[in-house]
């Protein structure tokens, strides 16, 4: 399978591509001027903190960073283009030759800038709602090099993450073309599929639809179809496509500028493959430096806890994310701070509370900061490493319990945990449990000799 | 008939040099309640919710706004015919009065201490300025926003003025001059007052090409005005500017052509304009839409969508565009020899209205000859009357414009 994708990310601006409108979430055709709707006399300027952010973009997926910002008009007839051209790059791209790996080299053809047309909405009438019109976006053309769908899913994870280290939202669409071996590579288009869940499921049954295609002996040909989400399928939209002549000119409104150079030598934050790269190589498991890496606040806040990283990185996996994904939030949203989990940890790791305590402390600190020390003084969590009294303890239970005593000694192993559970509960969770277990052991050992 | 299609009275908002001026624009310029149309059908009904820059820039410095003038539509003419206006030449009514800024021209000659805000894209102020008899300026691209102006060509458009002394039009210029942070090509620099120049010294050129065929009337007229400029000691220099008489007017037109091509694509009567039955497919909607276009703008139309289809592009738009290059790069020479090139603002007198109808469109478009060159370069150029009906053209080097109307005091 050979898949090539047009991805647009929609950048994260305040203000449009080329006017002053808001981006914000809005009533329809209320962020709306003179510029993206198209009237007569209105001129485009251009919004230098999309540049920034596109050049941003391009040297972190290795592209060429070209000198001169080149706007042209691309000439087409439909009513979402207030101008019907839409002002994007041709001749010479933002930026050229980038690459992302993701289970091999996947070459990426080019970056440009490009506005976004009006939005339409059909119900029993066809609205259109310029909000949209005019929002700025980043166009990246894959080759195709992607060569399942699987190589897909990672590679738009890969780029997500990008995406996500910049600040970008990941709201992206795209157009995905998927051909087969089996049919001699011809080539079928998708359009317009959103989010990175729906890209990978089109790939997919696109793919398995020229297959059976192929085993029917029918003929694919070049052909678009659309993405039905709701009934996740692709439909026809047009057979035997030509290619479209879209007249392109340089825009004569936009003069050509050179990208500032301080959007060239801004330093790019460290992104996820480094960072991974990074926690390896203090020992931790690849894949739990993957799963905390994927989340750039995640990696902040486990990059500000001092300590092993080893055991760090095992908490942060087994731990955090368990307790954010079971409350369905970011860490920004829950109420996990440096401080709160930082002690949390250390008092793990220097053996004062056991795991249970620390586990139960992080659930209840990621809907409610409070003071770690304090809490666990006042509920008196810390551990009990007096073996004197986990002794005093354990002969207790032994003596109080003499059925399971007994059935342990006739082989049945059952009642060591029933004996277990029951020296925990009376240390109310905070002895360790491997000192119990051991104390336990050493007792009815003796018992058994006797 | 003064050349206005709609009339207000606008009074401005502060004092200034324009204080007791009436001022009007050219339809194409964006007044913020006025109606729009650049002459067209397609526009019927448009009422701008702006104001272009120039018109606030008037404003605030004394002008009062009389109305919108009549033009060609979109620009697309070369004599005020182009619309359904019968306009007249105010010297002589049997004559055209040039364009496509043929209102600005008649109201700047008719109307007592005014000021005409015109457009020029490959000549269409100092062509209707010069048959009317009239002054008019046009500036270096970017000196004046464009914010506002409904578009023909925005590489070469640039608003102007017209007006009947040369002291208001180098003043009225001087006001609608600066940089405009809404318009990305307008140029930052500082102000200049263009009415305070110097007596002009240096040496003026004759390009050769442009004065090779011209009517007896119009040769007759610059022969004069040499003779004046040599009589106050000015000396004058033979120059050639062979590339821009041979391809000035095809460059122009596949440059402005293209552009127009994709300019007029907005008129789709989709938000504002003439509108049809919303039942149709989108395609044929348009289409319908689109027949209120005139017959030249319909050939615009299809002759820039043309010029740069797939397979053309190269042959006619990239092409136009390196050859704009050297024609700039002539002029760049020859303002290394000169200071300024001066030669008759139209070969011919203004035709007669009757005689028009028969002209083919490419006979029209060569009446651009001596205009289409300082368009395409963008320079600054100034047209004074010295004849009847007939102009002398002052073309100075970018942002020169103090020293164009310094050759114009000369006259």
């Amino acid at each position: 399978m050979k898949v090539g994708l047009e991805i647009h990310v929609t950048l994260n601006t305040k203000s449009k591509l080329f006017c002053t409108c808001s981006t914000t979430n809005a009533l329809p055709n209320t962020n709306v001027c003179e510029v993206c709707l198209g009237f007569p006399g209105s001129k485009p300027t251009v919004n230098k903190e999309a540049v920034r952010q596109c050049t941003l973009l391009a040297r972190a997926l290795n592209f060429t960073v070209k000198n001169n910002l080149v706007f042209s008009r691309k000439s087409y007839f439909y009513p979402d283009l207030s101008k019907n051209y839409q002002i994007t790059q041709f001749e010479e791209p933002l930026g050229v030759n980038g690459s992302i790996i993701a289970d091999g080299n996947i070459r990426l053809k080019r970056i440009h800038l490009e506005e976004d047309p009006a939005q339409i909405i059909r119900n029993n009438k066809t609205l259109i709602d310029y909000n949209r019109s005019g929002m700025p976006l980043a166009e990246i053309v894959t080759e195709p090099d992607i060569k399942s769908a699987e190589q897909a899913r990672l590679f738009m994870n890969k780029l997500s993450r990008i995406l996500k280290y910049l600040n970008i939202t990941d709201n992206v669409k795209a157009d995905v073309n998927v051909s087969i071996k089996e049919s001699g590579y011809s080539r079928c288009e998708i359009k317009n599929v959103t989010g990175f869940k729906d890209i990978e499921r089109a790939i997919i049954s696109e793919a398995k639809r020229q297959k059976k295609a192929v085993e029917n002996n029918e003929k694919i040909q070049n052909a678009t179809y659309g993405w039905d989400p709701l009934k996740q399928k692709t439909y026809v939209m047009r057979l035997k496509e030509s290619e479209a002549d879209y007249g392109y000119i340089y825009d004569p409104d936009l003069p050509i500028i050179k990208i500032p150079t301080q959007f060239l030598k801004e330093k790019l934050p460290e992104l996820s493959d480094e960072k991974i790269a990074r926690y390896t190589k203090q020992g931790v498991p690849l894949s739990d430096a993957d799963i905390i890496a994927q989340d750039k606040d995640i990696a902040e806040l486990f990059e500000q806890i001092n300590l092993d990283p080893v055991f760090k990185a095992k908490w942060f996996r087994r731990e955090i994310l368990r307790v954010l994904n079971y409350n369905n939030q970011t860490i920004l949203q829950s109420k996990f701070t440096k401080e709160n989990v930082s002690k949390v940890l250390n008092l793990v790791y220097e053996n004062k509370i056991n795991e249970a305590v620390g586990k139960k402390l992080l659930e209840k600190l990621v809907v409610e900061d409070f003071d770690v020390e304090k809490h666990v003084k006042e509920h008196d969590l810390l551990k009990i490493d007096d073996s004197d009294l986990i002794k005093k303890v354990t002969a207790e239970v032994l003596k109080n319990n003499n059925s399971a005593v007994n059935d342990y000694l006739s082989g049945e192993q059952k009642a060591l945990n029933f004996l277990f559970g029951l020296v925990m509960r009376q240390t109310k969770g905070k002895a360790d449990p491997g000192i119990i277990r051991e104390n336990l052991q050493a007792e009815l050992d003796k018992l058994k000799s006797k | 008939m003064n050349g206005i299609v709609t009339s207000s009275n606008m009074k401005p908002i502060a004092k200034g040099v324009l204080s007791g001026v009436t001022v009007s624009f050219k339809d194409c310029i964006c007044v913020k309640g006025l109606p729009a149309q650049s002459s067209s059908k397609i526009l019927k009904g448009y009422i701008p919710s702006f104001n272009a820059t120039c018109v606030e820039k008037i404003l605030s410095q004394g002008g009062t706004i009389i109305g919108k003038t009549a033009q060609d539509e979109f620009g697309f003419g070369s004599f005020g015919i182009n619309n359904s206006y019968d306009l007249k030449n105010p010297v002589d009514p049997t004559r055209v009065p040039g364009g496509s800024s043929s209102g600005s021209a008649i109201a700047a000659k008719t109307i007592k201490n005014h000021l005409a805000i015109a457009e020029s894209t490959g000549g269409s102020i100092v062509n209707p300025a010069a048959f009317c008899q009239v002054f008019g300026a046009c500036p270096t691209y970017g000196r004046v926003s464009r914010y506002g102006l409904i578009d023909y060509a925005n590489s070469l458009d640039k608003i102007g003025v017209m007006a009947n002394t040369l002291e208001l039009t180098a003043k009225g210029l001087t006001v609608i001059s600066g940089n405009c942070s809404k318009d990305s090509t307008s140029v930052d620099l500082p102000a200049e007052d263009f009415s305070k120049f110097e007596t002009f010294k240096g040496i003026l050129g004759v390009p050769k090409e442009y004065v090779e065929n011209l009517s007896p009337e119009v040769k007759q007229a610059f022969q004069l005005a040499i003779e004046k400029l040599k009589s106050k000691g000015i000396q004058i220099k033979n120059i050639s500017l062979a590339l821009n008489a041979k391809y000035s007017i095809p460059s122009y037109y596949v440059i402005a052509l293209s552009e127009t091509s994709t300019n007029l694509a907005k008129y789709s009567g989709l938000r504002y304009g003439p509108q049809s039955d919303f039942k149709l497919h989108y395609n044929d909607y348009f289409t319908k839409v689109r027949q209120n276009f005139g017959v030249e703008a319909k050939r615009r139309v299809i002759l820039g969508t043309f010029t740069r289809m797939a397979g053309y592009r190269s042959a006619y738009y990239i092409k136009a565009l390196k050859v704009r290059t050297l024609l700039i790069e002539e002029y760049k020479k020859a303002f290394k020899q000169v200071s300024a090139i001066i030669h008759p603002t139209m070969p011919i007198l203004p035709p007669k209205i009757k005689d028009t109808k028969n002209l083919s469109p490419i006979e029209i478009y060569n009446m651009d000859l001596l205009t289409a060159g300082v368009n395409l370069a963008g320079l600054p150029h100034l047209t004074v009357p010295i004849g009847e009906m007939v102009g002398m053209l002052i073309t100075t080097n970018h942002f020169e414009e103090r020293k164009m109307f310094s050759v114009g005091g000369l006259l």
